[in-house]
């Protein structure tokens, strides 16, 4: 148990940040997702047994912290395979490319999420998206030239 | 990765994240009901009146030698002694000899190439010793030959030609003695050199060892460093903050204040801090080490060094930027062993 626990602790330590700016995405605020990414340590730390080290620890932690956001959020949990949806907090900042985000479809957009605020690997996503490597980079592809699209039309538009 | 991606999607999505929250590991441990914090047992620990924290000091102290017995130690020294060890040496360990030494090579340098390691960082002594730095401090000796052909290997590899390495003077620098004064570079180093540096053993003869064998260099000394953080403290006001046992020892002896700052230079303004420095043997350093066990303060275990911390009750201080708060201030205490060449060193830092 020590070894797993002192992993954890050191994936908290390094990642506290991108795991509360992705899940912000998912719960609607920094605050609650502070609390999710804990929430979702502590369900880690007491069920080390369901770590199985057939992929990363990250993408397993990953699994939990979305199922414990959309529990958050009122809807049942074990959802990941229903694509959580995603938003900016703040869309205000850059509002083209929120825009262009929002028109993505869902598998998409959470790709992109997972890639720019997760600053998750190609594998991880896949293990926390539950599809392949290829998948997420073809997914990644496409989201890519749609939005470079978008943007584009949009802000020459403007 | 598309070029699309790399050019101009990263830095708007980085615009567009919130910043995220503190939060300390501690709370998710309390929430997990598995907390035994160094916060929680000081406080108690500070209820118990002094003379009576002697006593515990004390006896406990007691009851451990009691139950370690002498060949205990020996299992000890032999399975430990001959893979490393963070923090303090087992007790009995023989200080490595002779306590001082002049300083021939030192470098550290990232070897991320096909053969690479990670990185590699090591101390070459003119009286044959070889220190290296992996999970602990390690030494093996070399003859004055041997010392030769290292030195000659980075001498020769024309480090002023190549072009300095971006970023501070912590990794990539490797130091060599010419004449009488050690020479410093800080570049991209020859892929041939830093697998070299690397791995010694893999290329030095074995006419260039004296003992090979590695052992772990046990350090005869120790430098304890303390300070509070975010919010710097006096030395007086931390001392008064630690166990008594601890606080008697630290206050007898002397302290060096050393000046930085906290934070990144990204986020303006960095926050002084005062490190204070003793200079303890390594049987001071163990008795410490006891009391501050004794009183349950947390070590650090990710740490490869040996670190203790607790957080002040009461505190609410701002972190450095970008961090927001308010968090407790917290007490550090960490325990660096000297090298032969007077160094004390940090294995977390950089």
């Amino acid at each position: 148990m020590g070894d797993l626990e002192t992993e954890l602790e050191d994936l908290y330590r390094r990642r506290n940040g991108a795991f509360q700016v992705m899940l912000a995405s998912v719960t609607g605020s920094v605050e609650s997702a502070c609390d999710v990414v804990q929430e979702a340590f502590v369900r880690a730390l007491r069920d080390q047994n369901g770590f199985r080290r057939e992929g990363s620890l990250e993408a397993w932690v990953w699994r939990i912290a979305f199922r414990v956001a959309i529990g958050s959020r009122g809807s049942r949990e074990l959802v990941v395979d229903e694509v959580p949806e995603v938003a900016f907090v703040d869309e205000s900042r850059d509002l083209a490319l929120a825009t262009a985000v929002r028109d993505l479809p869902p598998q998409r957009r959470l790709a992109i999420f997972l890639r720019y605020f997760a600053d998750l690997s190609y594998a991880d996503i896949g293990a926390v998206l539950g599809v392949s490597e290829g998948t997420v980079a073809a997914t990644l592809s496409q989201a890519h030239r749609q939005l470079a699209d978008t943007l584009s039309t949009n802000e020459v538009m403007t | 990765m598309s070029m699309y991606e790399d050019s101009g999607l990263s830095a708007r999505f980085a615009a567009l994240a919130p910043e995220p929250l503190s939060g300390a590991w501690n709370d998710v441990l309390d929430r997990a009901g598995t907390a035994r914090t160094g916060r929680q047992r000081l406080e108690r620990f500070r209820f118990v009146p002094s003379r009576r924290r002697r006593l515990v000091v004390v006896l406990t102290a007691v009851a451990l030698a009691t139950a370690v017995t002498a060949a205990g130690w020996a299992i000890v020294r032999e399975v430990v002694l001959h893979k490393g060890f963070v923090g303090l040496p087992p007790v009995g360990a023989t200080p490595s000899t002779p306590e001082s030494g002049e300083l021939v090579i030192q470098y550290w340098v990232d070897t991320d190439g096909p053969k690479g390691t990670g990185e590699a960082r090591a101390w070459v002594y003119a009286d044959g010793r070889l220190i290296t730095l992996r999970r602990g401090f390690l030494e093996q000796r070399l003859t004055p030959d041997g010392v030769e052909l290292l030195r000659s290997e980075i001498v020769s590899a024309g480090l002023e030609h190549y072009p300095p390495a971006p970023g501070p003077w912590i990794h990539n620098v490797i130091q060599v003695r010419i004449g009488d004064r050690l020479v410093g570079y800080h570049a991209n180093f020859p892929e041939r050199l830093l697998e070299r540096l690397a791995d010694p053993a893999s290329w030095l003869p074995a006419s260039a060892w004296e003992d090979r064998q590695i052992r772990a260099y046990v350090a005869p000394r120790y430098s304890v460093k303390y300070h509070a953080q975010p919010k710097t403290l006096e030395r007086s006001r931390i001392l008064s903050l630690l166990p008594a046992a601890a606080e008697d020892m630290l206050r007898a002896k002397d302290a060096v204040p050393e000046f930085g700052q906290l934070g990144s230079p990204a986020f303006p303004p960095l926050l002084p801090i005062t490190t204070y420095s003793s200079n303890l043997t390594t049987e001071e350093a163990r008795a410490l080490a006891q009391a501050l066990d004794d009183a349950g303060l947390k070590r650090d275990r990710r740490s490869g060094e040996l670190v203790y911390s607790f957080e002040i009750p009461g505190t609410s201080v701002d972190p450095p930027r970008p961090a927001k708060g308010p968090v407790r201030n917290e007490v550090f205490i960490f325990f660096w062993p000297y090298l032969p060449n007077g160094e004390s060193i940090c294995t977390e830092c950089g």
